[in-house]
């Protein structure tokens, strides 16, 4: 009897977190998963099955697709902050310059800031009129390469991902920096008896026992590239003309302005087999490499 | 090991049953006249107002035990929290909103609101004005109680009219020259502010003043789901191809596609714009603007100028409107209490506070040589007089569907980056007006 309690305590244990992870997010998931399968306004209790056809009509609406393209290019911006947290970690690291807890605390501080703050502040910047990058531009006497940052449907996407990039890469830099406290710093002193350069200890000693955590970074910024909202509802609404539409922002739309329910899960579930299937590609990927 | 057990399992039990809600007292309806909190939602002007702060705290004195937890709340706010919460004991019991149907009628038509007909008259809400009962009334029953009569206008800063000898325009010719001025004095002053990011509200508040300029309030009115009027018809093409005219002209704020909302108000109240269109809800932050800067900035408010050989007509309606949850229906005792609430709001005796204090316009008919109008008031109320029939309470791309006023916005901010025409938007509009249609029929089948 003993041993067979026993075999159930560990389960018991971790029933607590379990339980969380299930009603806060299985269950969530699942009940957006059944109701991408029917139409509901969200209002009446009426509900009406429509099985595949919400999945159908998102395969034939142009602008889902463009909402997933606009961010698949927001995750190719996204490229930047990982190589700019890599580049700061791997100097904080290497040159440990005097006050380098400082400059670790000011190029992280931009991710703790909320994302409404960071989006005004950007919206300041970003003014066509009266923002501090055109102002600067125009101090420079560049005034030729001032734009209409928000505006411009040919910029708008760019400039968003910008800001928020700006959030992330210090982010990537302490997960970095975390993950280069464990490389033994023997390997690069037997490196240098060897003759290695300073690219070829970086290339052949650093990034390879990075590879576990740029794993992480890679997932992290990807998974929050794809599910992207708060920033661009704040400072484009999806605008100007759509050209900053991403899946968040779609969904937000056609569930609570349009009320269609049922297409608004129906992309969410879009937007998280997205990230599911990438994952795990990637994730495959990198084992076999490994 | 048995010790253990128990703990955890009793640990787990606990945790699972909070949860899950089954203590025993979560989601439970409170017993009819048990529950003393007015739960209040609303636009700032219905919440946060000095007339509409101190209306509920003489509630609150007059009626012992009663709270009432007021929460400011914009657009976007109720877009997510009302479909799912009202008529349901999480959601409010009264709330204060647009009356467009996007806002009120979709609520009213899934039965969440709480049918007036019974108070209406022993209230004295047949005495609103009767564009306000027509707005809120559906299938012949009263569900609201407007306030925040509306206009929208077109002000102008007199000191650069003063300086640069320009008269406040009475035609729309006159305004295009008025603006050919502004821009040929070369001072850097822009002639019309527009700020259409995000959701681009002045873009469509301008595009309102445009439409009510050129094209015909019928023809307006005809343009709708239940109408046979459509945007293929002559006018409304006419009216974009002004509205890219101006911007490629530059009368408007350069940019404008990517000057967020907020931004709007402040290059007209610094001076360096001439004309704006907004309406009275924006008379109180005037006054202050002129308060501030008084060298820079002096506040005039009159019609929008119509096209020349057309009649004097205006967007003229009840903004804001107060409604009950139909949740109160099953506690009498409460939704009376509530019902007092909006009597105090809509009482004559709240009027001078309303009008002078906060610079609204309830929407019961009042005496306006009671009451100490600013000039900008006084125009208001000559623009909704001389409306008259012409006044249209379908504010274009506001009363059709969400997915309509997302085209409108869409549209606009095409056309002032130049990656759209005029033509291409009368072309999804017309497809979002059959598309509503099509609904609209399936609905009533």
């Amino acid at each position: 009897m003993t041993r067979g309690w026993g075999r159930l305590t560990p389960y018991l244990f971790i029933l607590p977190a379990a339980a969380i992870y299930g009603i806060f997010l299985v269950a969530p998931l699942a009940q957006t998963a059944v109701m991408s399968l029917w139409s509901w306004n969200g209002l009446t209790p009426d509900y009406s099955w429509v099985g595949l056809d919400n999945y159908v009509r998102l395969l034939t609406d142009s602008a889902v697709w463009s909402a997933a393209l606009n961010n698949l290019r927001w995750v190719v911006l996204a490229v930047f902050p990982i190589l700019i947290g890599l580049g700061l970690a791997v100097l904080l690291h290497q040159a440990r310059p005097a006050g380098r807890g400082v400059y670790r605390a000011l190029f992280f501080l931009p991710y703790v800031l909320a994302t409404v703050v960071v989006a005004l502040a950007w919206g300041w910047i970003y003014h066509p009129t009266f923002g501090t990058l055109n102002s600067a531009l125009r101090a420079l006497g560049l005034d030729q390469l001032t734009q209409n940052w928000l505006g411009d449907p040919q910029l708008a996407l760019t400039a968003l991902a910008t800001a928020a990039n700006w959030t992330g890469f210090g982010f990537c830099m302490t997960l970095f920096l975390s993950g280069l406290n464990t490389i033994d710093p023997s390997l690069y002193d037997a490196a240098k008896v060897d003759g290695a350069s300073t690219w070829q200890r970086f290339r052949h000693i650093t990034l390879p026992a990075l590879a576990n955590t740029m794993n992480a970074v890679v997932l992290i910024v990807f998974i929050n590239t794809v599910r992207v909202f708060d920033i661009v509802f704040v400072l484009t609404a999806g605008g100007p003309a759509g050209a900053t539409e991403v899946l968040g922002t779609k969904i937000y739309r056609e569930t609570f302005q349009n009320l269609d329910i049922g297409y608004g899960s129906a992309i969410a579930m879009l937007m998280a087999l997205i990230i599911l299937l990438t994952s795990v590609v990637y994730l495959r990927l990198r084992e076999r490499d490994a | 090991m048995n010790r253990s057990f128990a703990a955890v399992s009793t640990a787990a039990v606990v945790i699972g049953l909070t949860l899950s809600g089954c203590t025993g007292s979560a989601g439970q309806t409170a017993a009819p006249g048990t529950d003393k909190t007015i739960d209040y939602w609303g636009f700032s002007g219905g919440v946060a107002s000095t007339t509409a702060k101190s209306v509920i705290a003489a509630f609150e004195e007059s009626h012992p035990g009663y709270t009432v937890n007021a929460v400011t709340m914009d657009t976007a706010d109720f877009d997510v929290k009302l479909p799912s919460t009202l008529g349901q004991d999480s959601g409010p019991d009264l709330v204060y909103t647009g009356t467009e149907p996007n806002h009120l009628g979709r609520y009213v038509k899934v039965g969440q609101v709480s049918s007036l007909a019974d108070v209406w008259g022993d209230r004295g809400w047949d005495k609103l004005v009767p564009s306000s009962q027509e707005r809120l009334t559906y299938d012949d029953t009263p569900y609201a109680v407007g306030n925040e009569l509306e206009t929208v206008g077109l002000m102008y800063n007199k000191v650069i009219l003063d300086r640069l000898g320009i008269a406040v325009p009475t035609s729309l010719a006159e305004l295009e020259q008025a603006m050919d001025k502004v821009k040929a004095a070369g001072d850097g002053t822009i002639p019309m502010v527009l700020a259409c990011g995000g959701p681009c509200y002045a873009g469509l508040h301008m595009m309102h003043a445009l439409g009510y300029a050129t094209i015909p309030t019928a023809t307006i009115l005809a343009t709708t789901p239940v109408g046979t009027g459509n945007y293929t018809d002559p006018g409304w093409l006419q009216m974009l191809e002004k509205f890219k005219a101006w911007n490629d002209t530059g009368y408007f704020t350069p940019d404008a596609s990517g000057i967020p909302d907020e931004n709007h108000t402040a290059s007209f109240c610094t001076g360096t714009t001439a004309f704006m269109v907004k309406g009275p809800w924006m008379f109180a932050a005037m006054a202050e603007c002129e308060k501030e800067n008084p060298d820079k900035f002096q506040f005039g408010f009159v019609g929008f100028p119509v096209n020349d050989g057309m009649p004097f007509q205006a967007y003229v309606g009840t903004g804001k409107a107060w409604f009950l949850s139909s949740g109160l229906d099953s506690d009498p005792e409460k939704r009376a209490a509530v019902l007092d609430l909006v009597s105090a709001f809509t009482d004559a005796a709240t009027f001078t506070s309303w009008i002078e204090t906060d610079g609204l316009f309830p929407a019961i008919e009042f005496d306006p040589s009671a009451y100490k109008l600013s000039d900008p008031q006084k125009a208001a109320l000559t623009i909704m007089n001389d409306a008259g029939a012409n006044g249209g309470a379908v504010d274009i791309g506001f009363n059709n569907s969400a997915e309509e006023t997302q085209t409108w916005v869409a549209g606009l901010q095409g056309i002032l980056a130049g990656t759209s025409t005029p033509q291409d938007l009368v072309g999804n509009l017309q497809a979002q007006l059959e598309k509503d249609r099509a609904a609209w029929d399936a609905q009533k089948k």
